[in-house]
């Protein structure tokens, strides 16, 4: 029931999303339908016509009007069937369109804290690629279905009247296939959601052997050969099980096809006794024997689209499914309505006895960490790695809400509703930071949205974190599309991405500025460009610097020292050494090297 | 000369049919081959249902042809037995044909798929590590993988044509057999629903081959949009709402040209339904005007009206397969394309084995090289020496060629020029097998496998049992790793599948360090390695590589220039060459690139008063 309910939704978002186009379908449809029905109506005067010409005398006109009648029945029906193509692809691209942007825009509104988690990953592509393989059939699926209920419809009034018993052992014939039909599709379905992380993970070894990134590491250890073996496994294992599925309806439809022809047969039996009888005129019968193989058609195709839209109707679940759990996420609504930001030059910084666990691990990440952070400060965030210096981060842009306690910027959570006005107002420069296949001023611009094609502004972020160096250098200057994407994309070095990745920071009309030390091995020069940028971009705002490079720590007016979760010591480089504390310790195994 | 280039310019069109790059003509065999490689037994019983299937009906329309005689003949129940049941019987080997051809396609499209995956997988896999930098090989294989199913669909559109010319062909000399004027004008109407048809698949495929630029923003857009690498920054910066503009506009843009091609056709199509029109209008003439001069029975009527019908139906149908084989055959040619390519397998068979135990030196002599496709070299007449057993520390600003230098060492490419040779054997005349058991890497962007722990090491020498990695993670140190995991060396690593669980950084790179040190090699190369760690791991990772190498020779690549003095030598490149070399403190003395690279990072770590200067210099 729940799968016909989920169904139904799904087409009446289709025809919402294109109501002309559905109901010029559905004439066209209309005209399809009802063409055996008419077909049979005219022939079978035709028929009669001709057949008492030879005993009475009938004249030429009067076939000739049949013929031309038979004739434009056959040609408006030919006519709406080349039509179909044209609509169906405008239902489904309007279909596609307005499906796939509510997954999309639900994908990018969910909170990060699901996407740590694989089964989000699972249900989405679940979702995403049931929408792509699916929509169309879904589409043409319900025309298909419209259709042969006319059909149907149609011819049944019009043969019950040479012989209802015929008809209702045809009707009747179709429900076994129906029933076949059901239960295997009901297994694929299921089938189909089990191997969904098998399917993933061919998906990711195929990966491995084609990827660029590991080539390199494959051909020195050797090991093409023993991921395509594994590849193997994860691929026939589950094809058989598919493979046993299909052979089981394989078996199914056989035994429908007999039944449908036996049936057939008792039909025309039925029909032809009548005639012989003289219950039914020779017309009427030969057109009946001729469009009783259209019903049984439409009866068969019938079966056969229920069956899809049976199947199909399993991916409208997981589809709807994954909107409905999915959209917790608020960014959307507020989006819109916000205007204008407050102007608030250096942002204060508060965590209140704050505690974060990831969803499904005991241990916080963040446990019970409290500080305060002085408009204009320069923090330096230091420890182990695991340590939570990353995680701290991202709570402060409201990436994460915290499990305990309270996280404010200027007085507002950032993960909240209002937060968004804060949100905008931080600039970040991601140790992972994006590489757009986008042109090098659009990889600029993307810091600022609505400045995002706003030459000038691009200009200036870029000369004031020198990454005009590297756009000067390109063939197009600003215009030159970047990545390995397209075919013409411009590559660029680790370090000029960087460079571009801090343009980005530097469009925003930032009070808090975070700089994630890149994973990228950076040389000594580049390193302390980076650095160099960073402390002019933060000038008189508030800022969040994490490094390995302890040494870049004492730039900074206060340090936290974080170990395991929790935040061990504050200061500044001074104090935290005379301290001779975690930080101390930290400080001269890595001055050691340089004595 | 002149009607020489004339000729080449212009191609007759049947030679362009049988060209392999615009026309799928060629392809057709090698699809079918592909498809019988894969599973020979389905395809018969496919192709013999879909026969089946089509002829049917047609043997079906004759038997009705005697039942409807019977009847207007005033027959009796008796007289009818006989058509009827061959009319039966014929019917059900119709379906039962019908559902063996439905139910073998999804067999054969169950098996194609993999097979030809692992075809596609072989050949990458067979591809030598720099045909990767090349994007175009990127291409290839992604269009290859793209492409994979279109066989299987290239397959079905063959035999689905081949069997409705079956049909036609019968229902052909149906209709001959009482009047060949109105089988002649049934083929004739055939033309211009062909022609149509198959100008519809070339457009078609024009708008749905992968490359098309409107296609790959829109997929491009949806990755950043839902993808888990770029969700922290789309977050972080708000872009949400504007990518999902941009992907509505590109969309757009895409379906605009769909609906344009589909449109296109359907005005097409409809030209060429009202010619067919015509010409049936004029066949169901010729049939009544025979009947009113009694030349031919009401059953006749009957049969050679819905024959007419048939061979329609039959021939609108083979029109969109024919068109669908121009749609599929092109991308078929790209996935063949990749299949048949010649691997350019730089790899001599090598005559030589690697020495089984290093005694004197690997000596870089004169090495040039110069990136397949780039302008300017990255060697420029390097020439070092590794001395068996010294641990070598490889220093450089970014760009200075020392990650070229190991790619070279692994093999990966050839010198443009000058040689390597390890205890005077050339390197490229060393079997590669033994130079990849002799040889082992730490990438500088290691491999974090989604696998088992155990997998993430046993990867390191293929076949590998506990013991060698129950030993090997204890030299590592990664017991107490393996201890603290739920399911200790099974436990499934990473987030991308169930159950498996997130590591930090400092952490993978151990495990790949483990991975590095499970096959027994006697060089060690360890590039770059520091780059996400904190200090204290990063002194546990050089100190345990140090230990771990003692009777090994051994390459370091490092930014954090204090770890260089753990090593024996200091390497300096510069611009390509080998600009200075000695120890840590030779270097110092000597106050070249190497002191100045080293003062600029110590400075971090000075005393106060010194800081302060430092200052200024940010």
């Amino acid at each position: 029931m729940s799968l016909l309910i989920n169904w139904l939704r799904f087409i009446w978002a289709v025809v919402a999303s294109a109501p002309l186009m559905s109901l010029l379908n559905l004439l066209v449809t209309l005209l399809v339908g009802l063409q055996p029905a008419a077909e049979f109506w005219s022939i079978s005067h035709l028929i009669n016509d001709v057949v008492m010409r030879v005993g009475a005398g009938v004249t030429w006109s009067t076939a000739l009007l049949w013929l031309g009648v038979t004739a434009l029945i056959l040609l408006v029906g030919d006519l709406a069937r080349s039509a179909q193509p044209y609509l169906t692809e405008w239902m489904r691209q309007d279909a596609e369109l307005r499906m796939q942007e509510r997954l999309l825009a639900t994908a990018g509104d969910v909170p990060l804290m699901q996407m740590e988690d694989a089964e989000f990953f699972n249900r989405f592509s679940r979702a995403k690629d049931g929408l792509t393989q699916h929509v169309f059939p879904i589409v043409s699926g319900f025309t298909r279905i419209t259709q042969n209920l006319l059909v149907i419809g149609s011819l049944l009034i019009v043969l019950a009247s040479t012989n209802w018993l015929a008809m209702l052992v045809i009707a009747v014939s179709v429900l076994p296939a129906w029933w076949f039909k059901k239960g295997v599709s009901q297994r694929i379905t299921w089938l189909w959601r089990v191997q969904t992380e098998e399917q993933r993970r061919a998906a990711y070894l195929a990966q491995l052997v084609t990827e660029r990134k590991s080539a390199q590491e494959i051909r020195l250890f050797g090991l093409q050969q023993e991921l395509l073996r594994r590849w193997r496994d994860v691929t026939y294992g589950p094809l058989s099980k598919r493979l046993a599925i299909v052979r089981t309806a394989g078996f199914c439809d056989a035994a429908s096809g007999t039944i449908g022809a036996l049936s057939y047969g008792v039909a025309v039996a039925l029909l032809a006794t009548a005639a012989a009888a003289g219950r039914l005129t020779v017309g009427a019968f030969a057109a009946a024997v001729r469009v009783t193989q259209d019903f049984q058609n439409a009866m068969s195709e019938l079966v056969w689209s229920l069956s899809s839209m049976h199947r199909n109707a399993g991916f409208t679940i997981d589809f709807w499914r994954f909107l409905d759990e999915a959209s917790i996420g608020t960014a959307a609504q507020v989006e819109s309505v916000l205007t204008n930001l407050d102007t608030v030059p250096a942002a204060r910084v508060t965590f209140d006895n704050v505690t974060f666990t990831y969803p499904g691990r005991d241990r916080p990440a963040l446990e019970q960490v409290s500080f305060q952070v002085q408009p204009g400060h320069l923090v330096a965030l230091v420890g182990e790695n695991g340590a939570g210096k990353s995680t701290l981060v991202k709570l402060l842009m409201g990436l994460y809400p915290p499990s305990n306690g309270q996280v404010s910027v200027d007085g507002v959570q950032p993960d909240s509703e209002t937060g968004l006005q804060v949100r905008r107002r931080i600039a970040p420069v991601f140790q992972d930071f994006l590489r757009y296949s986008m042109t090098a001023g659009e990889n600029i611009g993307v810091g600022a949205v609505e400045a995002f094609g706003d030459l000038n502004r691009i200009e200036a972020a870029a000369a004031a974190s020198g990454a005009n160096q590297v756009v000067e250098r390109l063939p197009a200057g600003y215009d030159t599309t970047l990545g390995k994407e397209w075919r013409d994309g411009a590559e660029l070095s680790g370090g000029q991405w960087q460079k571009l990745a801090i343009a980005r920071a530097y469009m925003r009309d930032a009070h808090l500025l975070i700089l994630d030390e890149p994973t990228a091995a950076l040389d000594p020069i580049a390193e302390l460009d980076v650095f160099r940028q960073f402390k002019q971009l933060v000038a008189g705002r508030t800022g969040f610097l994490i490094s390995h490079r302890l040494g870049a720590a004492r730039l900074a007016d206060t340090i936290l020292v974080l170990q395991s979760g929790r935040l061990v010591e504050t200061g500044t480089h001074a104090e935290l050494l005379a301290r001779n504390g975690e930080y101390a310790k930290l400080f001269r195994t890595q001055a050691e090297w340089y004595q | 000369m002149s009607s020489h280039i004339h000729a080449e310019r212009r191609p007759s069109w049947w030679r362009s049919l049988w060209n392999p790059l615009t026309s799928p003509l060629p392809h057709l065999t090698w699809t079918i081959s592909m498809a019988y490689r894969a599973c020979p037994i389905e395809l018969v019983v496919h192709l013999a249902g879909l026969v089946l299937r089509r002829v049917g009906p047609v043997v079906c329309l004759y038997l009705l042809k005697s039942v409807i005689q019977v009847v207007t003949a005033g027959g009796s129940g008796a007289e009818l037995q006989a058509p009827l049941i061959v009319l039966v019987v014929t019917l059900t080997i119709t379906e039962v044909g019908t559902a063996f051809a439905k139910n073998f396609d999804t067999r054969i499209e169950e098996k194609l798929a993999p097979y030809i995956h692992t075809l596609i997988l072989d050949k990458a896999a067979s591809l030598p590590a720099a045909a990767f930098e090349d994007p175009n090989t990127h291409n290839l294989i992604e269009r290859a993988n793209r492409n994979s199913k279109t066989v299987h669909e290239l397959m079905g559109d063959i035999f689905f044509t081949a069997a409705i010319f079956v049909q036609a062909f019968s229902t052909l000399l149906l209709l001959a057999t009482t009047s060949l004027s109105i089988a002649g004008l049934a083929l004739v109407a055939a033309i211009p629903i062909a022609w149509t048809g198959t100008r519809q698949g070339k457009r078609m495929h024009g708008l749905e081959k992968e490359h098309s630029p409107s296609r790959r923003l829109t997929d491009y857009l949806g990755r950043l949009l839902s993808g888990r690498e770029s969700a922290t920054e789309l977050r972080g910066f708000q872009l949400r709402q504007f990518f999902l503009e941009r992907w509505r506009q590109a969309f757009t843009l895409r379906k605009a040209e769909f609906l344009r091609g589909r449109f296109l056709g359907t005005r097409e199509g409809w030209l060429a339904c009202l010619a067919a029109n015509t010409l049936f209008g004029l066949a169901l003439l010729l049939i009544v005007d025979r009947a009113f001069r009694g030349l031919i029975s009401t059953g006749e009527i009957i049969v050679l009206i819905s024959a007419v019908r048939i061979l329609q139906t039959a021939l609108t149908q083979a029109a969109g397969s024919l068109g669908f084989i121009w749609q599929y055959g092109l991308p078929v040619a790209d996935l063949r394309h990749f299949l048949e390519m010649p691997v350019d397998n730089e790899e001599s068979p090598g005559t030589h084995s690697f020495p089984d135990k290093l005694m004197h030196t690997i000596r870089f002599e004169d090495v040039h090289f110069t990136y397949p496709g780039a302008a300017e070299p990255v060697l420029k007449g390097l020439s070092l020496e590794l001395r068996a057993g010294e641990k070598i520390a490889l220093v450089g600003v970014n760009g200075a060629g020392k990650s070229t230098l190991i790619k070279l060492l692994l093999c990966f490419y050839r010198p443009t020029s000058g040689r390597i040779t390890v205890d005077g054997v050339d390197l490229q005349e060393i079997n590669p097998a033994s130079l990849r058991d002799n040889l082992s890497c730490v990438f500088q962007d290691f491999l974090r496998y989604e696998l088992t722990l155990f997998d993430n090491v046993a990867l390191g020498r293929v076949g590998a049992g506990h013991p060698v990695v129950e030993s090997v993670c204890q030299a590592t140190g990664l017991s107490d790793l393996v201890n603290s995991l739920p399911t200790g060396y099974d436990t499934q690593l990473g987030k991308a599948f169930s159950g498996g669980v997130g590591l930090s950084g400092g952490q993978w790179q151990r495990i790949a360090l483990a991975r590095a040190f499970a096959r027994d090699a006697q060089v060690l190369i360890l590039d770059e390695p520091t780059a996400a760690l904190d200090p204290l791991a990063e002194l546990e990772v050089f100190g345990r590589f140090i230990e771990l190498v003692l009777d090994k020779t051994a390459i370091i690549i490092s930014h954090r220039l204090g770890s260089a003095r753990l090593a024996d030598r200091v390497v300096v490149l510069s611009d390509g060459r080998l600009a200075e070399t000695g120890s840590h403190h030779e270097l110092m003395a000597k106050n070249g690139i190497y002191a100045e690279l080293f003062r600029m990072q110590a400075q971090w770590y000075e005393d106060a008063d010194v800081a302060a200067a430092k200052e200024g210099l940010l």
